[in-house]
């Protein structure tokens, strides 16, 4: 399946997370809007907050608690 | 209303919900997670989860996934639900929230692919490919054994496994563990043959990053490097005490106190598993059960003396097993890294003040984990963590809270009616 992030297009595949999707998909920054560091899934597991992104439209999601679903839209920063 | 509400669906809360059918009643089973199972059954199919997923079929437990609980005002939950406010009314109150990573900040501990070892395992369970990746594990704990059978099994490449504890004590525990579950036990010694560093005694001093990442090691016969790809760090679990706390239940760094009946110190709210101390799955299990029944009336005492039997010195064996070096801790008490990863505040000299001064003074925990990294490390190295939680004791929309309100409030105003 496709995954539009910043309207550009990665893969996943069913059972995966964003996160672990864009991770895979090399994203190399989750919130480009904290400028002092790479922020990147840390956790995994709903408690660190480093993974948050917008998806479809709704902020704050927790990205290694989405799964992913064909046509998803993530917006970074 | 279900007889029993449920947070947390990890093995305890899974217990607690069968448990509860098996006594002819009904639970309302919240998690967090989109998926059943917490964090070891994540990605798993066990006979207790098909159990569960079968009373949920029947309707004698109702499943709400991706459900946060942000606050509880008197006996409701309020529940951020896919981001729609619910509230949960409860009679019974079962938590069973478990637990997350211990995480000590040293330098480099917030570079990109360093994760901790519950969120690499996380990660690879949920699709992170790790094929011909060089991982390093360090830190403290049987998990670290679970994530290297793992990444073994998923491709990766463990290249280090660290623990900080001496391997006397390693080995006891080991033993402990494989009398308990002897086949379980066997399962995991191909993971840790093939790895070519394994040391005891020894820890991160730090991690720098120039095209891989080079973690630095302190063993008891020097400074050792090892390049890697990937690195998971963590020393230990801490449990998620926040809603217990919200809850008024009497609580110390390693639990929430409970009575035999598995009873918190608040009427009619229980508790099991990790959140009661680390014991591990199968002791979150037995309790699980005994909470339910408790919660219902039903006799919990059979289930309490096995239990007992089986699990009695299992938490103490733990702690004290793998309790923090003080070369260890004092090494960290003075390392110079961030030390909130959330508002990226460098620690400072901070030995004897406590946690809520600090923080008023440099923002640590004020930022969305809401101390639960940065108060978790503060307890484990100076003795003083986060004091009371406040609400939301998770970050929500400002609109679903005020949803959840309103919805309290029109309750209250048919309730004059």
């Amino acid at each position: 399946m496709t995954i539009l992030v910043n309207g550009k297009a990665i893969k996943a595949k069913p059972n995966q997370t964003l996160a672990a999707a864009m991770l895979n998909a090399d994203i190399t920054d989750f919130r480009p809007e904290e400028r002092d560091r790479p922020r990147l899934p840390f956790c995994a597991m709903g408690v660190c907050m480093e993974c948050t992104a917008t998806v479809n439209g709704q902020p704050g999601q927790r990205t290694c608690m989405v799964m992913c679903e064909d046509g998803m839209e993530v917006e970074l920063g | 209303m279900a007889d029993l509400v449920i947070v947390g669906a990890g093995p305890a809360g899974l217990a607690a919900a069968y448990e509860a059918t098996l006594c002819g009643a009904t639970a309302t089973l919240l998690d967090m997670q989109p998926n059943l199972g917490g964090q070891i059954w994540r990605a798993t199919e066990t006979r207790l989860i098909r159990r569960v997923n079968e009373a949920i079929r029947d309707k004698k437990v109702r499943l709400m996934s991706s459900a946060t609980v942000f606050d509880v005002q008197g006996n409701q939950l309020l529940v951020d639900h896919n981001g729609k406010a619910e509230l949960i009314r409860w009679d019974k109150l079962i938590l069973a929230c478990g637990a997350r990573d211990l995480s000590l900040p040293f330098p480099g501990w917030t570079l990109p692919d360093v994760y901790t070892i519950g969120g690499l395992q996380a990660l690879i369970k949920t699709g992170l490919d790790i094929s011909g990746k060089r991982i390093a594990i360090a830190g403290s704990g049987p998990l670290l054994m679970a994530l290297a059978k793992t990444a073994g099994e998923k491709g990766g490449e463990v290249v280090l496994y660290a623990e900080q504890t001496p391997l006397t004590k390693w080995m006891k525990f080991g033993q402990k563990a494989a009398m308990q579950k002897p086949e379980e036990s066997i399962n995991y010694m191909p993971a840790l043959t093939g790895i070519p560093k394994m040391r005891w005694s020894a820890w991160p001093l730090a991690i720098t990053a120039k095209n891989d990442l080079r973690l630095s090691l302190h063993t008891k016969k020097g400074r050792e490097e090892i390049d890697c790809d990937i690195a998971a760090v963590s020393f230990g679990l801490v449990p998620n005490l926040e809603l217990a706390q919200l809850l008024g239940c009497d609580i110390t760094p390693h639990e929430v106190k409970v009575s035999e009946q598995m009873e918190t110190s608040r009427e009619n709210v229980f508790a099991a598993g990790e959140q009661t101390g680390i014991a591990g799955v199968d002791c979150a299990i037995a309790e699980g059960r005994i909470a339910a029944r408790s919660a219902l009336g039903e006799d919990p005492s059979d289930f309490i003396k096995k239990s007992a039997r089986k699990y009695g010195t299992l938490k103490e064996a733990i702690l004290d097993n793998f309790a923090l070096q003080p070369t260890l801790v004092e090494q960290y008490q003075q390392h110079k890294a961030i030390f909130c990863r959330c508002e990226n505040v460098m620690r400072d000299a901070w030995k004897d003040r406590s946690f809520a001064e600090i923080k008023l003074q440099t923002r640590i925990g004020m930022g969305p984990c809401q101390g639960r990294f940065c108060g978790a490390a503060h307890q484990a190295l100076f003795g003083r963590g986060v004091e009371s939680p406040r609400p939301p004791i998770f970050p929500v929309l400002a609109g679903t809270y005020a949803e959840a309100l309103g919805a309290l409030r029109e309750e209250e105003i048919h309730a004059k009616d």
